[in-house]
């Protein structure tokens, strides 16, 4: 019997074939039509009718094709139907249609033949254990206890706990990726409620800005390594409106996983499928991705030979790849040519049975069946299972409460995130072989985390309300080993979005880069503004990513971002970073002290006093108040300038060009 | 948005990779001598700074551009397409049509006609091209440019050691992981000066700027949390305000160039690019890549590179000339190349496809024994029947008139060793 996913997926490329001779024909019959456009004359000049032999296929093409097409066991239609097609192009789309439908009909013969393997595939996932919730009961005064202990026995001394400026400057842009106003600053500061950091903690929490600001974290995380560079075949805005929805919705990291693991299909229906089309629905690069992001273990080095300071064997990464075989990323609107109508996505195709060249031997082509290295037990599978089933059962072994792999990867990357210091450093690279710090601590987190069934917001609550996460910032000691546990939290530089949206808070007006165009009046810039959006929609552009202004947010983007993966003392600043933040002309103008802007109404609402000035624009830039160091220079400043606007602008671009502003601490 | 390069700075060396702690120190040492002879080194004459190094001019051809219009015409066979050759300055070479600039500076050009690859995609073929190798998910390979930035650069030179002139996405151009200041400075549009590399408040309040700056980062941030911080941040200050206030950076402003040599570029971007290049290696640049798009030719091939051969044969020519005149092609390796070369069997649209088999590369100065033609191709074009270069071949030849070695492993993020080009053998014909 053939399963029932198999008789779908049957009936969508029978489809697709019939669309495609559908298109045959509707081009045929246009090709009388008097040409729309200039540029297709010379091809609608061929397909005039007195012009037909240029277009019908030679006698030797008829005879390779129809030969060809018997080879792969096609009947007399399909030969026809080949034969029939108007251009070369149409006859190899015909082709290949059938070579597809026909390898397909083989595979699933193939798959009965084997004793129908989805259906084992079924056997075994029923036999995996089920997931079971229980509401974890570790609360962050025992994850500061086990620090504690961890701490003590390394003989450092962990710093005083923030005070609330920091503490609120740091929980808003990690939880919500913007710095406070200086009026919510104040507002916490004199609040007398004991409880009031737990009570900001839950509240950033349960914003819409912290599934916003995780949602850019991760698709930060795919977007830097996807290979494929196709816009619309790699959509990272499309990741990241789908990852935001599902932090919204607080659905547990294990279903998205899942989710990301299995997708196939077009990218409008299904976003999850970016993760594979970022890979360009590569198996041996979606395995390494999916190992990487999934569990933090680096297999993808064990793809042509045996990892050199890993356990992984070579055949051992082949049979991972071997769960992702089968996809391509394929144009799913047929042959429509319009550039807005491309809908991409991955696609079975073929025979998903995983074959690979020996290393050593080219012509040897080796085949491997699904297997996972990290499962106690590597049950061997068969060679020709589905595409489904494969990925169905790797989503299986790896979000499962039995890798606890899968647990650790993710709180790796937030403890990271939050204290700027990880467990393990690089922070997607773990796994069995390498040495973490403090590991009882990720042990405990792990474990409750995966039993309370992967709810993201209570990890980041959890650990946003240890002392460990609320103690001063201090950085790595330049001295000690990094394997040493650092009893602070460490800075750490901020994402490309959250300087940017920044600099818009700080300032008031959006930065990005460059002086905005003018029009004569309202009415015509929207005009434009209407008419880029219209161009970018055909061309598969986002509309706010539209026309000069939108390609200027892209690039002030471009030239802030970094790989979150990345270390961040393997991060440093780069020359256009600093000429945008020194130069832009909308910066600069944003700085000055012209009526209406940030810095106007804070010299008028002091106008007497520098004093409270400077104070203002502190707050405003960095959260916090000067110390008394920086107030004699800055007043100083003040005084030798001798043109209190002038200085004041100055400072305000100082601050904003500051290691400070750049950094979370 | 289209991902940008892993911005990961690692300095590596034969042992291993070097962490940015170790990085900041050898930096701030390096700033220690030059903020000595800050002054000093920007009134260095820029014939100082070329003494002491080579540098190369790449032009880029997006798309893959056809050989059979371009290098290596076959007039006397149907693949040519009706492609007339035209003799050229050397007498027995002759090139396609359309080239006629070119062909008069042929004394100084080697013609490489045996170029081959098995990388028949635009992505990887590129990748290819500008790293000599095929791209991983894993390692990101820096490219030829950034390689020769970090080995041929003075490390204090106050202008990018590379940069890239023109705005397309090239794959594998980037630094990968030799680190962000060998990442191409890339300037879009080289009639205009690239973005914000101009101080709108004039140099005397930025100069003051940058010093309170200064001040308030020690006495703030420096003093508590950031020193490290504060310490790199100062550091990427100091260059980039070094290259703001550099007289050097006029070398981006085309304007003070004479109307007729700019005419005689070609008053088309990738021409004024061409000039751009020529300004910027005078001034002790590294790496110049100027880029040409529209080379992707499936259809009515003769249409579009009619209009692309004018603008690539003056700019070209002029470079190549220009260079010479001024006593800067000996040192300076001129490069024309594209991801592959084009199917000779033309397609039924007027166009040819892609192929690696059988391409064709040119390259003059720098070492180069220009008026020369190595390797040939069959009488339809589809094969390489003498002297087969690969890429791998190409960029060791490089290597070895730029006096780099080939062979230098740096080590990637992985702790991978990779040799700057791995394997390949010297083209020793193609050196003077």
């Amino acid at each position: 019997m053939i399963p029932k996913s198999i008789m779908i997926r049957f009936a969508a490329i029978l489809s697709i074939a019939f669309a495609a001779s559908v298109t045959i024909v509707h081009q045929a019959r246009s090709a009388d039509d008097p040409p729309a456009k200039a540029s297709e004359k010379a091809k609608a000049k061929k397909k005039k009718p007195g012009n037909e032999t240029v277009d019908k296929a030679t006698a030797k093409e008829k005879k390779s094709l129809a030969k060809s097409i018997e080879k792969q066991g096609g009947g007399e239609e399909e030969v026809k139907r080949a034969l029939n097609s108007v251009t070369p192009q149409d006859r190899r789309q015909a082709l290949r249609t059938i070579a597809a439908i026909q390898a397909f009909v083989r595979a699933v013969e193939a798959a009965e033949k084997a004793g129908g393997s989805d259906e084992s595939v079924e056997k075994i996932l029923a036999a995996r254990p089920a997931k079971k919730v229980e509401q974890p009961s570790l609360k962050p005064a025992d994850l500061d206890a086990l620090m504690e202990k961890a701490l003590a026995s390394a003989g450092v001394k962990p710093v005083e706990l923030a005070d609330d400026a920091t503490f609120l400057r740091r929980a808003a842009l990690d939880l919500t990726g913007i710095v406070p106003t200086p009026e919510q600053v104040s507002e916490f500061e004199k609040s007398t409620d004991p409880d009031k950091r737990a009570a900001a903690i839950r509240k950033m929490i349960e914003s819409p800005q912290f599934a916003a600001n995780l949602a850019k974290y991760w698709r930060d995380v795919i977007r830097f390594r996807a290979t494929e560079t196709q816009q619309r075949r790699f959509q990272p805005i499309a990741l990241e409106n789908y990852f935001r929805d599902k932090f919204a919705a607080n659905t547990p990291w294990d279903e998205i996983a899942r989710d990301l693991i299995t997708a196939t299909g077009p990218i409008d229906e299904n976003p999850a499928v970016l993760l594979t089309t970022a890979q360009e629905s590569k198996a041996e690069e979606t395995a390494g991705e999916v190992s990487r992001v999934f569990m933090g273990v680096q297999i993808q080095c064990a793809q042509c030979h045996d990892h050199p300071t890993d356990r992984w064997k070579r055949d051992e990464f082949q049979q991972f790849a071997a769960f992702f075989s089968g996809l391509r990323t394929v144009n799913f609107s047929g042959n429509q040519v319009g550039a807005g109508q491309r809908v991409f996505g991955p696609r079975a195709v073929g025979q998903p049975i995983h074959q690979v060249a020996n290393p050593k031997d080219p012509a040897d082509m080796q085949r491997f069946s699904p297997a996972f290295f990290l499962g106690e037990s590597k049950t061997e599978l068969p060679v020709n299972i589905s595409v489904e089933a494969r990925r169905k059962l790797a989503a299986s072994y790896i979000a499962s409460q039995d890798n606890p792999w899968f647990a650790k990867a993710f709180i790796n990357r937030v403890w990271y995130a939050l204290n700027g210091d990880a467990f393990y450093m690089p922070i997607d690279d773990i796994g069995p072989d390498r040495e973490g710090k403090n590991l009882e601590v990720l042990d405990a987190l792990a474990s409750a985390w995966a039993k309370g069934g992967y709810d993201i917001k209570w990890l980041y609550e959890t650990v946003a309300n240890t002392k460990t996460y609320q103690r001063q910032s201090r950085e790595m000691d330049a001295s000690a080993s990094a394997d040493d546990p650092t009893g602070a939290n460490c800075p750490t530089r901020l994402r490309a979005d959250q300087i940017l949206q920044n600099l818009r808070q700080v300032t008031g007006v959006p930065i990005i880069g460059m002086k905005a165009p003018a029009f004569a009046n309202r009415r015509m810039a929207a005009a434009a503004r209407a008419k880029a959006q219209e161009k970018a929609k055909a061309a598969g552009v986002p509309p706010q990513l539209a026309g000069p202004l939108g390609r200027a947010v892209v690039k002030a983007n471009q030239t802030f971002s970094f790989d979150p993966s990345t270390p961040d003392d393997e991060i440093s600043g780069t020359i256009p970073q600093a000429l945008f933040l020194m130069n832009a002309p909308d910066l600069n103008q944003a700085v000055e002290a012209r009526d209406g802007s940030a810095l106007r109404k804070i010299l008028d609402d002091n106008p007497k006093d520098d004093s409270a000035a400077l104070e203002a624009i502190y707050r405003r830039v960095l959260a916090r108040v000067p110390n008394d160091d920086e107030k004699k220079i800055a007043l100083g400043y003040v005084k030798e300038v001798n043109d209190r606007k002038e200085a004041f602008e100055d400072l305000f671009w100082s601050l904003l060009n500051s290691a400070e502003f750049l950094s979370r601490r | 948005m289209q991902p940008t390069k892993t911005i990961v700075n690692v300095r590596t060396s034969g042992s291993g990779v070097v962490s940015r702690r170790g990085f900041v120190g050898s930096l701030a040492a390096g700033f220690g001598l030059a903020g000595m002879g800050w002054t000093d080194l920007l009134a260095a004459s820029a014939d100082d700074l070329r003494k002491r190094k080579m540098s190369v001019i790449v032009l880029w051809m997006q798309g893959g551009p056809s050989q059979l219009e371009t290098f290596d015409p076959k007039p006397d066979h149907a693949n040519g397409m009706g492609t007339k050759s035209i003799e050229t300055a050397v007498p027995g070479i002759r090139i396609a049509e359309g080239w006629e600039k070119t062909a008069a500076v042929m004394d100084d050009i080697a013609l490489v006609r045996g170029m081959n690859s098995k990388e028949g995609n635009h992505q990887r073929a590129t990748y290819a091209l500008h790293t000599g190798y095929v791209p991983t998910g894993t390692v990101k390979h820096p490219s030829f440019g950034s390689l020769c930035a970090a080995e041929l650069g003075e490390e204090s030179f106050d202008l990018p050691q590379i940069v890239a002139v023109g705005g397309q996405q090239v794959a594998g151009a980037g630094a990968g992981f030799l680190g962000v200041q060998y990442e191409p400075f890339l300037v879009e549009d080289p009639l205009q000066m690239p973005s914000n590399v101009e101080t709108p408040v004039g140099a005397g309040r930025f100069q003051r700027r940058l010093d309170l700056l200064g001040k308030l980062e020690t006495a703030g941030f420096g003093k508590s949390a950031g020193a490290n911080r504060v310490k790199e941040h100062k550091a990427l200050y100091k260059q980039t305000a070094g290259m703001v206030l550099s007289p050097r950076v006029r070398a981006f402003d085309l304007e003070e160039e004479p109307s007729e040599l700019r005419d005689a570029y070609g008053r088309n971007p990738f021409g004024q690019g061409c000039l751009l290049a020529r300004r910027l290696v005078e001034q002790g640049v590294t790496f110049v890549e100027v880029r040409s798009g529209g080379w992707d030719m499936h259809r009515d091939l003769k249409t579009t590179m009619a209009r692309n051969a004018a603008q690539v044969d003056a700019g070209f020519a002029s470079l190549v000339e220009d260079l010479k005149t001024r006593g800067l092609l000996e040192n300076t390796l001129v490069v024309w190349m594209g991801e592959f070369g084009r199917t000779p069997k033309v397609n039924p649209n007027g166009g040819r496809d892609h192929y690696p088999r059988a391409f064709s590369v040119a390259a003059a100065g720098g070492g180069i024994k220009g008026g020369q033609v190595i390797g040939s191709t069959s009488a339809d074009g589809t094969e390489v029947t003498d002297s087969p270069v690969s890429i791998q071949d190409l960029l060791r030849t490089f290597c070895q008139t730029l006096k780099i070695d080939a062979d230098k492993e740096n080590v990637s993020p992985q702790g991978r060793p990779l040799k700057i080009v791995d394997g390949g053998k010297v083209v020793t014909s193609l050196l003077a």
